[in-house]
């Protein structure tokens, strides 16, 4: 059944290919829509970022270059492989985006093939095919893609870390991967300590009486030493200049380049009395880490994390943290949601499917979301394009989204702890899943 | 006592008539008939100071001059500024069917307020400060908003504005587009004169006439000079203000006429006979049969005024060439003419000052010397039959025509379509320049530039056109993007030149009153140049610009939030924000479990109505009673 995968995701892969030499102009009309793009992850950025560096003028002096330098260098070496043919170039481009999201798919699949092996699914083949097809044929999934958003890149090494931490068990790699997706886009640096978490949870596994101290320096120290690592080749490339820091990790913390898009920080930040403006751009970065620890601690050392058959891999915290870190987080796309969607399918697996049982609104949850995805680009329109409608529209789609998709992280944590509940009760013998269960919390 | 303060005064007018010690002023007022009943004036005055010595302090420099403006001075001194630039424009200059821009465009700015200077200083740094000093002493003194010349629109141009790329001195250089030029500029640019509007052709300055015209542009330039002929390292100055203006002559004059817009009477309407023409049916015409006759005083609104005169004064009319550029024969001279009379209580007894035949071979007239006594005169221009033919000589048209465009109709992005046509046979150098505010957020890769040549279009390769290019980022709140290109444009061609930008949102309190109705964006400036021909291959090349014009002023719309939402905003984003955090807390630190054993720890607990906390507060104040007690 490792055929079926491949091929839906062969096919995927295809159909993005054909998209991208067929419509010459989508991916560039994806690229200006505010759902897929942002000022820190536009394509078109990293093209400024590459024509910039040829004409020798300094890309983060200014400008709009918002990209980490080696993500610039990088593609500008590319670039340079295709001379002047753009359209071979448009495609080349386009590709490696699609390879980098095949990539994630596929290391994502692998980590719920393994979790579906360990419960023995008779149903794993077929599972593992329909998880292929959510992964490719998710219509949000396909339009990112083709978004060629560099978030992309970002994804793909969290979910690296996820697949090394999982599949491959190796520590330092899963660190150096974290370090990585650290490097693109800022935020997953707060999964650091669902990230160690993880580790010391594994390390205790492996070998129960291993120090939590040295548990915490073999996540750290590759972690550090791969993130200073790529700041010191960028300060290198950037011509021994730290000024890209503040254009890359500044933007995200200050919120300096207001723009609208699907989350909490923009209106607010326009609208906001001047006086108040860098008291709340704190409160609001603090907001964007304060679901981390909590979640990380709670789920740490329950009974339940200990006696569930994936036990050893503590993905629920850095599952969900990177959740509620796409909720606060100040320029969130759409590429977010669908790479959200993929991990909590794997949050699914891990529970055998029990975990939907619990949910206790899916369906509004749900709903919340895809009524926002649905209207958020038409009520930008009506803002934007037709001027019948004014930015409040547009921001009031902005809270239910933000509203749909915390309802949804929200599920999941209930959901959990009706299953960590149903567990500590029973001892982890067998539980009836199918009885009908009335729970409250004190 | 008396008399001895009075008499150097009285020997300083005469050194001023006398223009000794170098300084001098000049002053020169011309005619020029456009097409389609338009006239363009041109006031032009020229002040040199006399010469001093560099290193002399500002105090012992002013106190030599006498016809000099010494505001100015002070001001440059205290600046270390050199030149100076200032100019003000409203209106439309329509090259099409006017021709070149006068003075080569040199003369003239984009609409609003253009400024640039060259400030000698030690650092970037100090030359912004001393700008910023020099753009807020110039504000007070021209009653424009200049102090709102700040960092945000300053550039440093590379090629254009005459940089000169010395060691030590740096061109500085802003505009402000929206600002309105009225009145109240003019009368500071008339107090800058020696004659402060009271004698010679500066009397003739009304702002309310001058700036009910089509095309206004003023100049100011002042620059410093070293002279080389006498002593050492001895410098003066130079003010050259220049006032242009296009007046629509029948318009002006109907203006007098009906000063309440009534309909015109039939009898006076100028009707295109070659269209449908009956009682009720006329399509106006800009053909006028019987030329147009008509005084001086009509359209400037004032009369000339003689008094004890300072250095040169003139008047001239530029009417002496025909469509083909060739000057109008002896015989149909009198078909443009000009004439002064001495005014008087009663115009028709006047006498006839100069007629077309006082001009000299420039077509100038002098205003005389020594008038018998204080007068005042009315010059009437004619333009006889000649006036239907003026036509713009192939020699005038300007060589190359540009017009800047923005495209796209969304609130968040757009893109500049900017077009240079080349009617001409020769390939054509130039420098265009551009400055933008920091709130459109250029992506210059997506530059395209394409040429169209007779029929064929094809996209060219952008470093056939663009030769070099020079570029400064903006950053937001701080810098403008600047962009200079050097071009070569071909002959008898158009180049179309695309290239897009984000719009950005601005906060809350950053917009202006009327946020909807746009911002405006300065005019991009193009600089026709010459290579110089040098033997040395040395780059950069060293150029000689010959012709200066300036593209329209663009609107563009930014997108608004809603301007009356900040406490709903607050509110609500602060709300989800708690509702979904403290969700999660509560999940997070609450025990769970099952309905039942929640019942029954329900019924073990204390019920908690009011008897319940009557009992509490009693055992509380007993307790303390008690306690109390035991002190």
């Amino acid at each position: 059944m490792v055929k079926g995968y491949a091929f839906v995701l062969a096919l995927g892969l295809a159909l993005e290919l054909i998209m991208t030499i067929l419509f010459p102009s989508f991916s560039g009309f994806l690229d200006s829509a505010v759902e897929f793009s942002t000022p820190v992850t536009s394509w078109r950025s990293i093209e400024e970022g590459i024509f910039l560096l040829k004409h020798n003028i300094d890309p983060y002096d200014g400008g709009v270059v918002y990209h980490p330098p080696v993500l610039i260098k990088l593609f500008s070496q590319v670039k340079d492989l295709f001379g002047t043919n753009t359209t071979s170039w448009r495609i080349a481009s386009g590709l490696i985006f699609q390879i980098a999201d095949i990539l994630t798919s596929i290391e994502l699949i692998q980590i719920s093939k393994k979790f579906l092996r360990e419960y023995k699914n008779p149903k794993q083949g077929t599972y593992t095919v329909l998880i292929a097809i959510f992964y490719t044929f998710n219509p949000i999934k396909i339009l990112s893609v083709l978004s060629n958003s560099s978030i992309i890149f970002s994804n793909l090494f969290i979910a690296s870390t996820l697949y090394s931490m999982v599949v491959l068990e190796n520590v330092a790699l899963a660190a150096a991967s974290l370090a990585m997706g650290t490097y693109l886009s800022y935020n997953p640096c707060f999964l650091l300590f669902p990230f160690i978490g993880m580790v010391i949870n594994l390390k205790n596994h492996l070998s129960p009486c291993s120090s939590i101290i040295k548990s915490i320096s073999v996540a750290l120290i590759p972690f550090i030493a791969t993130f200073t690592g790529l700041l010191y080749c960028s300060y290198i490339i950037n011509n021994n200049n730290w000024n890209f820091l503040m254009a890359t990790y500044g933007t995200n913390i200050f919120f300096t380049k207001i723009n609208p898009n699907l989350g909490l920080w923009w209106y607010f930040f326009i609208e906001i009395f001047e006086f108040f403006s860098k008291f709340f751009i704190g409160v609001f970065n603090i907001y964007n880490l304060v679901y981390i620890l909590p979640l990380t601690i709670r789920f740490q050392n329950s009974k339940f994390s200990n006696l569930q058959i994936n036990n050893k891999y503590l993905i629920f915290p850095f599952v969900l943290s990177y959740g509620f870190v796409v909720l606060t987080k100040a320029y969130p796309t759409l590429n977010d949601l669908g790479f959200i969607c993929q991990l909590l399918l794997l949050l699914v697996f891990q529970n055998d499917l029990k975990i939907l049982k619990f949910l206790r609104y899916p369906i509004v949850s749900i709903l919340l979301v895809i009524h926002a995805v649905i209207l958020s680009p038409i009520f930008y329109y009506l803002w934007i394009f037709s001027g019948s409608g004014n930015s409040n529209f547009f921001y009031a789609i902005n809270l239910v989204y933000s509203l749909g998709l915390g309802f949804m992280l929200i599920d999941f944590i209930w959901s959990y702890l009706s299953l960590e509940y149903l567990f500590e009760k029973n001892n982890g013998k067998e539980v009836d899943y199918d009885a009908k269960l009335r729970l409250t919390q004190i | 006592m008396l008399l001895l303060s009075i008499l150097p005064l009285f020997f300083c007018s005469v050194l001023a008539i006398r223009s000794d010690g170098g300084s001098s002023f000049a002053e020169e007022l011309s005619l020029t008939p456009l097409p389609n009943g338009h006239l363009h004036t041109n006031f032009n005055f020229n002040i040199t100071s006399s010469e001093f010595a560099s290193q002399s302090n500002s105090s012992s420099i002013i106190s030599n001059f006498n016809i000099f403006p010494n505001s100015l001075i002070n001001l440059l001194s205290q600046t270390n500024t050199k030149n100076l630039s200032i100019r003000f424009t409203s209106g439309y200059w329509n090259s099409e069917s006017w021709g070149k821009l006068p003075h080569d465009g040199h003369t003239s700015g984009g609409n609003g307020l253009e400024l640039w200077a060259k400030i000698e200083a030690s650092s970037k740094e100090e030359a912004f400060t001393n700008w910023r000093f020099l753009v807020n002493s110039l504000s007070g003194f021209f009653c424009a908003s200049l102090n709102f010349i700040d960092e945000t629109i300053t550039t440093f141009p590379e090629y254009s504005f005459g940089n000169t790329h010395d060691q030590g001195i740096y061109l500085l250089r802003a505009a402000l587009p929206r600002e309105p030029i009225c009145t109240e500029n003019l009368t500071p640019i008339i107090k800058l004169l020696p004659t402060k509007g009271r004698a010679g052709i500066s009397s003739l300055l009304d702002g309310h006439k001058l700036f009910d015209s089509k095309w206004v542009s003023t100049s100011i330039d002042l620059n410093t000079i070293d002279s080389h002929n006498s002593q050492e390292d001895s410098i003066y100055y130079k003010l050259v203000i220049n006032l242009n203006n296009v007046f629509n002559v029948p318009m002006s004059l109907s203006k007098i006429k009906r000063p309440l817009p009534k309909p015109i009477p039939g009898e006076e309407l100028n009707c295109d006979y070659d269209k449908f023409y009956d009682a009720y049916h006329c399509f106006p015409s800009n053909v006028y049969n019987e030329g147009l006759s008509f005084d001086l005083d009509k359209i400037f609104g004032r009369k000339l005024k003689i008094d004890e005169k300072i250095g040169d004064s003139k008047i001239c009319a530029y009417v002496n060439k025909t469509a083909n550029g060739e000057l109008i024969p002896e015989n149909e001279k009198q078909n443009w003419e000009l004439q002064g009379v001495l005014s008087s209580q009663n115009k028709e007894t006047g006498h006839l000052l100069f007629a077309y035949a006082g001009l000299d071979e420039n077509n100038c007239y002098s205003i005389p010397n020594k008038p018998e006594k204080r007068e005042e005169f009315d010059y009437k221009l004619e333009l006889k039959n000649s006036y239907n033919n003026i036509r713009i000589s192939d020699e005038d048209k300007p060589k190359i025509y540009v017009s800047r465009s923005i495209t796209g109709y969304e609130l968040d992005k757009g893109g500049f379509r900017i077009v240079f046509k080349n009617p001409g046979d020769e390939d054509i150098d130039l420098i265009y320049f551009e400055s933008l505010p920091w709130y459109l957020r250029l992506y210059l890769n997506s530059l395209k530039i394409v040429q169209k040549s007779l029929d064929q279009q094809d996209t060219v390769n952008n470093e056939e056109i663009i030769k070099d290019i020079s570029y400064v980022t903006a950053i937001d709140r701080q810098r403008p993007a600047k962009l200079e290109m050097v071009m070569k444009i071909p002959k008898q061609s158009i180049i179309t030149v695309t290239y897009s930008f984000d719009k950005s949102l601005l906060l809350y309190s950053e917009y202006p009153p009327d946020a909807n109705h746009g911002f405006e964006l300065e005019s991009a400036v193009v600089t026709l140049i010459k290579y110089q021909e040098s033997t040395s291959t040395s780059e950069p090349k060293e150029f000689d610009p010959y012709y200066v014009l300036r593209t329209s002023t663009l609107l563009v719309s930014l997108p608004t939030p809603d301007f009356s939402m900040p406490y709903n905003v607050i509110i609500l984003t602060s709300t989800i924000m708690a509702l979904i955090f403290g969700t999660v807390f509560n999940l997070l630190i609450k025990r769970i479990i099952s309905e039942e054993d929640y019942e029954k720890l329900l019924e073990q607990a204390p019920k908690k109505n009011l008897q319940y906390f009557i009992a509490l507060l009693k055992s509380k104040v007993k307790s303390t009673f008690q306690k109390s007690k035991k002190d």
